[in-house]
């Protein structure tokens, strides 16, 4: 019994190894996926639908990096909002890719506690991945330009001791990824693990970074120098499962 | 696959929604039996929601609490108790969830409170932004 296990096993082993072998031979110059994740976190989550054009690179095809449009449904309940920027105000140096190392300036940040937030936000998404295995690939991905339409909802905005009702906040229209809080709009990154089940599917595990970002209409943050701030983002972190579809 | 996908899709929804309706449960907070009013006002709704009962704002050496008194409320979600500068809930001080559509009931009133400024308690539904019911106090 014990052997036949082992020989079971060597075989699937052996299959996958041919199977690779097989794969490098007739692997294509491009991937082409759809790409369904859904992902959950704290009083939130989103469905992400996207396409993916990849290009394969390196001597034994193992890199893929490509380009993308996503389609990212964020919703949630009583989430929290902060300063979203300008950046001069909200962290304590601004140089562009650096300043995701920088400090946060606490006396400027205010809080918008958007009721119900839903967002739909459009983007354009860059793409790259390693394959491990044959049937085992990883990556990042994250949106760089689009637009957001969505819900108008009640929040309750808390700055300078007081706290007010916005009754419409609503989502920021445009999307750009610049960095930090140099960044507009929404904007989702993921960081997956594909693992390929039949010819044509995939299932991913995901851990999610997105923004989202809503705008008062009728009041506004007052920051000490005078500047008014109608712009605040959540920053979520999430996990989630998705299900890839392989284009030929 | 279909079907797994519509699980997924139903699962991630519930788990995003929160019920959060306020208790139907008659509570009595015991009276402040000691202190001042400082103002009182009588509840009043609209079409869509019932509000009465009276509401009290006491001070009783220095600690302020607004209390309610044969206080009857329409029920709906997330409901808080405001007091507020307007009956928009412009700007606001928030004193926690209702404790319940009916009964005698009791909110602590913590910092200074300028009370001639803060002329109303409102019962708002903070997640849909909903005016129930408001008392001007006077």
């Amino acid at each position: 019994m014990i052997f036949q296990k082992i020989f079971i096993g060597a075989l699937f082993l052996f299959a996958g190894y041919t199977g690779y072998s097989q794969e490098n031979k007739l692997l294509t110059n491009t991937n082409k996926f759809l790409d369904l994740s859904g992902t959950i976190g704290k009083d939130q989550g989103t469905v992400a639908f996207s396409y993916v054009h990849n290009w394969r690179t390196g001597k034994k095809k193992k890199f893929e990096l490509g380009i993308g449009a996503r389609w990212t449904t964020y919703f949630g309940t009583k989430k929290d909002f902060v300063t979203a920027g300008p950046a001069s105000l909200t962290r304590t140096f601004t140089i562009p890719f650096l300043i995701v190392f920088s400090g946060l300036q606490e006396e400027n940040i205010d809080t918008l506690q958007v009721q119900r937030p839903l967002v739909n936000a459009i983007n354009a998404s860059f793409n790259m991945g390693y394959h491990f295995t044959p049937k085992l690939y990883g990556g990042i991905n994250i949106d760089v330009i689009g637009f957001t339409f969505g819900q108008k909802s009640s929040a309750v905005l808390t700055s300078n001791g007081t706290t007010q009702t916005e009754p419409s906040s609503k989502p920021a229209g445009f999307n750009l990824l610049l960095t930090g809080d140099h960044d507009k709009g929404s904007l989702n990154s993921e960081f997956f693990i594909r693992y390929q089940v039949a010819d044509r599917f995939s299932i991913k595990a995901l851990y999610q970074f997105v923004f989202v970002e809503y705008k008062t209409e009728n009041i506004v943050q007052i920051a000490p120098d005078g500047t008014e701030i109608d712009r605040f983002r959540n920053k979520a972190n999430n996990i989630g499962l998705g299900i890839v579809y392989h284009l030929k | 696959m279909r079907q797994l996908f519509n699980l997924a899709i139903i699962f991630l929804l519930m788990a995003s929604c929160s019920k959060d309706e306020t208790s139907t449960a008659i509570i009595d907070d015991p009276r402040v039996t000691t202190g001042t009013v400082l103002a009182q006002g009588s509840f009043s709704g609209d079409m869509n929601h019932m509000v009465s009962g009276i509401t009290k704002v006491i001070d009783d050496n220095g600690v302020k609490t607004v209390r309610f008194e044969n206080f009857s409320s329409t029920n709906g979600p997330d409901l808080k108790v405001y007091l507020a500068k307007d009956a928009n809930a412009s700007s606001f001080i928030n004193l926690g969830n209702l404790k319940s559509t009916s009964g005698n009931q009791n909110y602590p009133l913590t910092g200074m409170v300028n009370i001639s400024e803060y002329k109303y308690i409102l019962i708002w539904c903070q997640q849909f932004g909903v005016l129930f019911g408001s008392a001007q106090l006077k």
